[in-house]
């Protein structure tokens, strides 16, 4: 699915959020941790709906949904109010969900920022607070099931719902604006996007001016790149425009369905939160949450391109990973080989930095790296020590001596090799002349001939040989 | 106020009403919203912004207070277990 | 005579008259009697005791009293026992107050006559072919029969003082916030509070002081330190009486009845002038709109799935089993507020009515601010009639017409009181006063030496007329 085949694709996002740093929910004392719960565990009077409990505002969560809007570039407002959005559901225990509204008076916790992904401009229309209904089961299946089972352990949960303009061109781009939302949120310790259902989405697509469509239930970020090409690919072979409906994905099947009419109907009767003050956010205590939030993955990023020099494309990486990064600045205290450094941490070490940096702490890491740097070793074998000190446990220079790991930096023999490869392959030299991706596969296959042998080394007496020839 | 109006109203929510009881409604809150109308000769454009706060809310702070779930539960008049029980969402 | 015997004689009042005048919906007798001889073995022991001592207190039913059924007066509440006290009943036995039991009230709160409770009227203990007022009638009804020390009763447009002036007792609005509202089962959440009700200012005084103050469980309510029912008279006091507040509608004997009851005031010092609210004739279409709009979303979670009266049977989806739950538990006029709450707060409605009506509200709380520049009070007759028949035929508009006086206190936020001023035809008058915001105690000094002149006269033991 390209974009610009065919007529133009607008999507827009609505991302729920849950603060899963904070410890209580949104209106309640109760524990927000309930995954490992049995079901109506964690619940109280107030998140159960029993009549005459009233809701008090977590003030963290509003510094956390503050964070969020400034690291979005946001305006946040210095009042903004919670309404009740009134509907009927059995998980929705007051009969309505205590959330923000931003038309007919209403003012969101923030609003009109934007995020750049690769190049494009992302708005960020709004950003909201408002409460997690609880989750709806069935004995078996929803179909042989004559009622419907009630946990109400994540009502109440704290929740962020972030609402973009329709800005996003295709179905990768979408994905790539949820990556960098996730990352963006996880640097500012808010929430563990990870954890199961701790970000929803839903997406609204239209097609050249066409009517909007509402896909809901998408219940991870790879099932939104499905979901929005097929989505897409169901809109453009749709002989006349699409209706403004709202439609379901359906995993399972790889399909959207269309919901019943019903949806349309609802008429949320938003009004104001009678039983809550306004959520005031002075000027002041803004410019104190910028001051004391975490950096950011771009903010992060562009620095290491600054102070470290490191290529961009690593810097982002590096800058997207919060553990590796710390592991990164504690590396460059201790040795100025950045881009060596980086390269070789962000290939081996991403996955679980913090448990990698137990078995090989900074210093040893250093420690590598210079020997990758003097030669003593190549990189390959850089990265062979590093995964078998990984593995067992071991001390990565451990793992050097005894696997022996040593590169050939010896010419003459290196000559020798690129001697055999070159005459077993008749016409690679040829083709290597002013070739330089035929160049680079006979480096590569000198290298599987000789794998000790010191890259840098193969390449120069290679590109020696193919000026003598 | 025409009866399908009183019909939307009762649809929305979630109160079934006899055709009797739903005529009936219809005529109490014709003239009620006739009443209602009363307030258009007020003239609010000269007036203060609304809910000017007396005070600033109360907030929270983010500590755990430990559940009392089983109060709760036994007071669920249908229960599976620990689910509570619901009419199923056709 | 201790506590214990006090406790006795009360439930023995209660057991004479409730079975006519039907003030309770469920007695603690073994509950209250127990921290009763508790209460005594603390005192002979020297321990000291809370300023609520011994007090009897009837609670309406929908103040949620740990463990005590909360119907608000609804069937579809039947069977809900809430786990949890509210505030304001936490404070209450902190002061070693007795819960006597739970009072009638009109159905959700929503009614001036308690004719709309699903378990039956409360009769007037002054006539019992009349009604007591409403929605709090049962509380104030067991005070003014002696079948309790004091009250809590509720006040979203005036179902404190209406039913105080009906049944010739004194009934506090406090200041929106100035009383917690968690455990109060809510009608309209930005209008009510919770309120006392006594025989003199003094007993309301003391309950206002022990359930008053901040509370971090309700979100609403003010940090203002309770100022203490000072003491002193009324000389100097600047007593504004309110035009509209004595307008057409309004029987001329209840009019003369509370303007004699100025002039008393007058001839104890203070100084009467007259003003004029501007917005005043609006304030009960804001107020309809306003408590209808918000009734209609705190109602909506009457399932019977949680708690209270089992879903209705017979019906497989959830949308139809709630809407028969729903029709089956709720009556008319809580339907009909439902509806027309709905009304007004839904899509093409929301701006011509519910937010008009609270700009209106606005410019209404800014006209009476305005007055407290040049008053301490304001004064006027709390119910524009006397009491009703029971069983009087009138349409809903009719019946909403009699609050005409009582919610403009509600929609501004500041207190307001209803005290006894005398009897027309053997029936309650009131005189009701609204003070500026946290002014409690000024209302309470007029109250208590106005009482002194007037005085508290009993019902007669029959309560014919």
């Amino acid at each position: 699915m390209q974009a610009g085949s065919g007529p133009k694709v607008r999507i827009g996002l609505e991302v729920h959020c849950q603060l899963t740093a904070l410890k209580t929910k949104l209106f309640c004392p109760c524990s927000s941790d309930y995954r490992a719960s049995e079901p109506n565990e964690k619940i109280c009077p107030v998140c159960f709906g029993l009549p005459g409990t009233l809701p008090v505002l977590n003030a963290k969560a509003v510094e956390c949904a503050t964070m969020i809007g400034l690291a979005l570039n946001c305006t946040v407002a210095n009042r903004s109010l919670f309404y009740r959005k009134n509907y009927f559901y059995p998980d929705l225990p007051k009969g309505f969900q205590i959330s923000q509204y931003d038309k007919a008076g209403g003012v969101a916790i923030a609003s009109s920022g934007s995020v750049e992904v690769e190049g494009k401009r992302v708005r960020i229309t709004r950003i909201q607070l408002e409460e997690d209904p609880g989750k709806l089961t069935y004995e078996g299946t929803i179909d042989k099931s004559s009622y419907s089972l009630v946990d109400y352990n994540r009502a109440g949960i704290a929740l962020v719902e972030i609402v973009t303009e329709p800005d996003i061109g295709d179905a990768r781009e979408a994905k790539m604006f949820l990556e960098r939302l996730r990352s963006t949120i996880e640097s500012l310790g808010v929430s563990n996007g990870e954890l199961d259902g701790a970000m929803r989405c839903d997406a609204n697509i239209s097609l050249a001016g066409g009517a909007r469509v509402e896909v809901k239930n998408i219940s991870s970020f790879k099932e939104v790149e499905k979901a929005l090409n097929y989505e897409i690919l169901r809109q453009r072979t749709f002989s006349g425009n699409a209706t403004s409906e709202t439609r379901h994905w359906d995993e399972r099947r790889s399909i959207t369905i269309a919901l019943r009419s019903k949806e349309e109907e609802q008429d949320y009767r938003y009004f104001p939160e009678p039983d809550l003050r306004p959520i005031v956010m002075e000027p002041s205590a803004i410019a104190a949450v910028r001051k004391a939030m975490p950096e950011v993955a771009d903010t992060k990023a562009s620095r290491y391109v600054n102070d470290f020099g490191l290529s961009s494309q690593l810097a982002k990486e590096l800058a997207a990973n919060k553990d590796l990064s710390a592991f990164f600045e504690a590396c460059a205290r201790l040795h100025d080989g950045y881009q060596e450094m980086a390269g070789l941490m962000v290939g081996e070490l991403s996955a679980n930095a913090t448990a990698a940096a137990r078995v090989v702490p900074p210093v040893e890491f250093v420690g590598l790296v210079r020997m990758v740097e003097s030669s003593s070793i190549t990189r390959a074998q850089g990265k062979e020590a590093l995964r078998e000190a990984l593995r067992t446990g071991r001390a990565v220079a451990e793992v050097v001596r005894s696997k022996k790991l040593s590169a050939v930096v010896d010419e003459q023999a290196i000559a020798a090799v690129i001697e055999r490869v070159v005459s077993s392959s008749p016409g690679a030299l040829e083709q290597a002349l002013g070739d330089k991706k035929a160049f680079s596969y006979l480096v590569g296959q000198v290298l599987k001939a000789e794998p000790k042998a010191q890259p840098g080394i193969v390449a120069k007496l290679l590109a020696q040989r193919l000026r003598e020839s | 106020m025409d009866i399908h109006q009183v019909e939307r109203l009762a649809d929305l929510s979630r109160l079934s009403l006899r055709p009797q009881e739903a005529e009936r409604m219809r005529g109490e809150l014709s003239s009620i919203l006739s009443y209602f109308a009363t307030l258009d000769k007020a003239d609010v454009s000269k007036g203060p912004a609304p809910r000017e706060t007396p005070h600033d809310g109360v907030l929270r702070d983010d500590l755990v207070r430990p559940s009392k779930p089983e109060e709760i539960l036994e007071g669920v008049p249908q229960r599976k277990g620990r689910y509570v029980k619901a009419p199923k969402v056709f | 005579m201790s506590a214990e015997e006090y406790i006795w004689s009360i439930f023995d009042r209660i057991e004479r008259l409730d079975s006519k005048i039907h003030a309770y919906l469920q007695l603690d007798r073994e509950g209250a009697l127990a921290k009763a001889k508790e209460l005594d073995r603390r005192a002979k022991k020297g321990e000291r005791l809370g300023r609520l001592a011994g007090l009897g207190v009837a609670v309406k039913d929908n103040i949620c009293v740990r463990s005590l059924q909360a119907t608000c007066g609804s069937k579809i509440l039947e069977g809900f026992h809430p786990p949890y006290s509210a505030t304001v009943i936490r404070r209450i036995e902190l002061e070693d107050g007795i819960i006597l039991g739970k009072a009638n009230m009109d159905e959700f709160a929503m009614g001036n006559t308690t004719q709309s409770s699903a378990y039956g009227p409360t009769l007037n203990p002054w006539d019992h072919a009349r009604v007591p007022g409403g929605s709090s009638g049962g509380s104030a009804a067991a005070v003014a029969a002696g079948m309790a020390s004091v009250a809590l009763g509720s006040d979203t447009g005036g179902s404190v003082r209406c039913p105080a002036s009906f049944c010739s007792v004194v009934g506090l609005k406090p200041t929106y916030g100035r009383v917690s509202r968690y455990g109060l089962i809510p009608y309209a959440n930005s209008l009510e509070q919770i309120g006392p009700i006594g025989r003199d200012a003094e007993s309301v005084s003391l309950l206002f002081n022990a359930i008053a103050g901040h509370d971090p469980e309700d979100a609403t309510s003010a940090r203002e330190p309770v100022k203490s029912a000072s003491v002193g008279d009324i000389r100097g006091m600047k007593v504004g009486m309110v035009k509209e507040f004595f307008g057409e509608g309004i029987h001329p004997k209840v009019k003369s009845k509370v303007m004699d009851g100025c002039s008393q005031l007058e001839a104890l010092g203070a100084h009467i002038g007259e003003t004029s609210v501007d917005s005043l004739p609006y304030s009960l279409a804001v107020y309809y709109i306003i408590a209808m709009a918000e009734a209609s979303s705190n109602l909506s979670r009457y399932d019977g799935v949680r708690y209270g009266r089992p879903p209705a049977t017979g019906a497989a989806d959830w949308n139809a089993a709630f809407a028969k739950t729903r029709s089956e538990g709720f009556g008319e006029e809580v339907k009909r507020r439902i509806l027309m709450g709905t009304f007004v707060l839904s899509a093409g409605y929301y701006e011509a009515y519910y937010v008009r009506a609270q700009k209106v509200r606005a410019l209404l709380t800014h006209e009476f601010a305005r007055a407290f520049k040049k008053f301490d009070v304001l004064l006027g007759p709390t119910m524009p009639v006397l009491p009703p028949r029971l069983g009087e035929k009138v349409t809903p508009l009719e019946d909403y017409l009699i609050d005409i006086n009582t919610v403009a206190a509600n929609l501004t936020g500041f207190p307001a009181i209803s005290i006894p001023c005398g009897l027309v035809e053997r029936l309650p008058v009131g005189m009701q006063l609204i003070g500026a915001r946290f002014r409690e105690d000024l209302l309470l000094r007029v109250a208590s030496i106005f009482g002194s002149e007037v005085g508290y006269r009993s019902p007669p033991p029959t309560g014919a007329a």
